[in-house]
């Protein structure tokens, strides 16, 4: 009877065995860090599938003009958000009205974009694609040109064993690569893995931070996920109430969602609308910015109290949070697949 | 110990004959779009009284099939996410695989895509994106899109949008239809499109492209458009 039990024992070990190293190896959940969100049973990492996905990111086909990409909003090396542009612009270079946020541990969310419109990684590309001001596409034309363009089917067939393309796949394998997306190397990650240390600014900054900051911007992700009113003042000609236009629910007007303060180096300009340009701005807001509406956060209704150096503290620490390995991660970067698309 | 393992294997034994033994068939399951007892394709126009109607696009979900016996569900379709859409005169042709022995007196189905899928992210065939009927400035599939133009006699022609869908808690427009049903051989619905375009939401708003309270409203007036043909 023993051995019917450890045989058996065995083979549901074997069974599991041969799925976990595959996903480990894609996949790797950092030390202490919360499951991911991502449903991934439904759509199970692979690495042909990600390659795939890394080139779509990276493809002009996806819009009209065959000239704009994901790429073109989500720079590898702002954190694959939109650096410099405070609103993104898309075809024909057209203005959008938000400022395109960084793409970073995605797996981990389940609502996306600042007004959390989306609730589903899998459909966020169908967004941009189609949006009149960014890639002003449809997938039905974008899957036509894929039929067509090297090296597109090859890849569909390397992925699925067969080259027909559908929006189903188009969109998963989007997400297999933004979901490959982990930045978990940063200064501040060695430091709680005991392999770093912070400076002592740093290390005054990180104690200011738990103290005012991580109630919303909360660790290791630099989120909670949740939707808020930091107090920015509505900007007269946007006219954003974000998560509001959702709900519509008078509750969540003027909340967005607290964006992850991971990479924040590269990610400039700030907010949803990108109206900070420095780290400086964003803190001195916090400090005396506050906007007071019914909205507004409890924990911001008197402004945070930050002496310019405890401001100084603060951004060494927010420093820590960048991660070179990722941004230069050249995996992640522009595929030299596309150059022979050419 | 020993006893337990026996009852186990049995069971299997008869688990296992039964899945063989069982054989199935296909049901056909029609479900047409009419108007004055026409079959309605893209570009036909009707006449109503003093106006026209000239449908452009028509389609629909159909999901989550069910049979009841007595009250009592005895099955269920796996997978159950049908598009009628009436440029595709096969997709009113809904093949269903039940199996030989079911008895049953009533047809459950859905309007819509139930808010656990409009939740779980791609999905292919009749549910990919491809067909047109998944949001993209929001999330949640469409659960049925009219579009057409309405010409009358005594006013501007009009164009009539309607895109019905939303399946967040206050927003819920999936409808659940229930038609009592004598025979497992052929069952055919129609979709009454004159109904619908003279129905009280449509007189009102000419444009439904997002969910809400008139998105539901209406949904539920297409619910009662439907009627089963004896
Ligand atoms: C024209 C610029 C532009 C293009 C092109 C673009 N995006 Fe974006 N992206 C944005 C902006 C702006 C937002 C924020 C929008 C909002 O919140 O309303 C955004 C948000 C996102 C988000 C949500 C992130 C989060 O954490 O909420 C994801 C994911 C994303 N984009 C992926 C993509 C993919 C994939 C593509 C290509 C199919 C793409 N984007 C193309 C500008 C762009
Ligand atoms: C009540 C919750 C809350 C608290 C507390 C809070 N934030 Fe924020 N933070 C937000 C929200 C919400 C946004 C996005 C607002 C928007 O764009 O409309 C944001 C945006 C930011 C951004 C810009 C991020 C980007 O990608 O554009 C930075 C930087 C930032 N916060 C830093 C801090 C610091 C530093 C503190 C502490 C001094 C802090 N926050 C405290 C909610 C909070």
């Amino acid at each position: 009877m023993r051995y019917v039990k450890i045989i058996s024992f065995l083979s549901i070990a074997c069974i599991l065995g041969s799925f976990v190293p595959k996903f480990d190896e894609l996949f790797k959940v950092p030390v202490n860090w919360p499951q991911p969100k991502y449903a991934f049973e439904r759509n199970p990492l692979d690495s042909s599938k990600i390659k795939l996905g890394r080139l779509l990111f990276y493809s002009g086909l996806l819009s009209r003009t065959n000239k704009i990409s994901c790429a073109s909003c989500h720079s590898p090396y702002a954190s694959f958000a939109h650096t410099d542009h405070a609103l993104s612009h898309g075809i024909d270079d057209k203005i959008g009205n938000r400022n395109a946020p960084a793409l970073v541990n995605l797996a981990w969310s389940n609502s996306f974009m600042w007004d959390g419109a989306i609730n589903h990684l899998d459909m966020q590309a169908l967004f941009p694609i189609t949006h009149p001001l960014e890639m002003d596409e449809n997938i039905q034309r974008v899957i036509q040109k894929l039929q067509i363009h090297k090296p597109f089917p090859k890849l569909f067939y390397t992925a699925y064993n067969d080259s027909t393309i559908t929006g189903e796949r188009v969109l998963k394998c989007i997400s297999q690569f933004m979901l490959s997306l982990v930045s978990a190397e940063s200064k501040y990650d060695s430091v709680m893995r005991h392999s770093a240390e912070f400076t002592a600014q740093e290390k005054n900054g990180y104690r200011l931070f738990k103290l005012h900051c991580s109630s919303c911007h909360t660790e290791p992700l630099f989120t909670n996920y949740s939707f808020q009113n930091n107090g920015l003042p509505l900007d007269t000609m946007l006219k954003d109430l974000g998560r509001m236009k959702v709900t519509h629910d008078g509750n969540d007007s003027l909340k967005f969602k607290v964006p992850t303060l991971r990479n924040i180096e590269y990610t400039y300009p700030y907010m949803h609308d990108g109206r900070f340009k420095n780290l400086p701005q964003v803190l001195l807001h916090y400090v005396t910015g506050i906007t007071k509406s019914s909205t507004l956060a409890a924990q911001l209704k008197n402004g945070i109290p930050l002496s310019p150096n405890e401001r100084v503290d603060i951004t060494a620490f927010l420093l820590c949070l960048s991660d070179k390995k990722f941004i230069f991660n050249p995996s992640n970067a522009y595929p030299k697949e596309l150059l022979y698309d050419k | 110990m020993k006893r337990g393992l026996l009852i186990l294997l049995v069971q299997l034994l008869i688990d296992t004959t039964n899945l063989f033994s069982q054989t199935n068939r296909l049901l056909t399951l029609e479900v047409l779009p009419v108007a004055d007892e026409q079959t309605v394709h893209a570009e036909k126009c009707f006449s109503l009284k003093n106006d026209s109607i000239c449908i452009e696009l028509l389609k629909f979900y159909i999901s989550g099939i069910q049979f009841f016996n007595k009250g009592i569900p005895v099955w269920s379709e796996i997978q159950s996410f049908h598009l009628i859409d009436i440029e595709k005169p096969q997709s009113c042709l809904v093949k269903i695989n039940i199996p030989d022995q079911l008895v049953a007196d009533e047809l459950v189905f859905n309007l819509g895509i139930d808010s656990l899928t409009s939740v779980s992210g791609a999905f292919g065939a009749d549910l990919d994106p491809t067909q047109g009927m998944y949001w993209t400035w929001q999330s949640g599939y469409i659960n049925l899109k009219l579009e057409g133009l309405y010409k009358s006699k005594d006013a501007l022609a009009k164009r009539l949008v309607y895109h019905l869908g939303g399946y967040q808690q206050n927003e819920n427009a999936l409808q659940t239809l229930r038609f009592e049903i004598k025979q497992l051989n052929s069952i055919k619905l129609n979709f009454d499109v004159i109904k619908f375009i003279t129905s009280e939401v449509v007189k009102q708003h000419a444009h439904i492209m997002s969910p809400g309270r008139e998105a539901i409203q209406l949904s539920a007036t297409a619910k009662s458009c439907f009627n089963l043909v004896k």
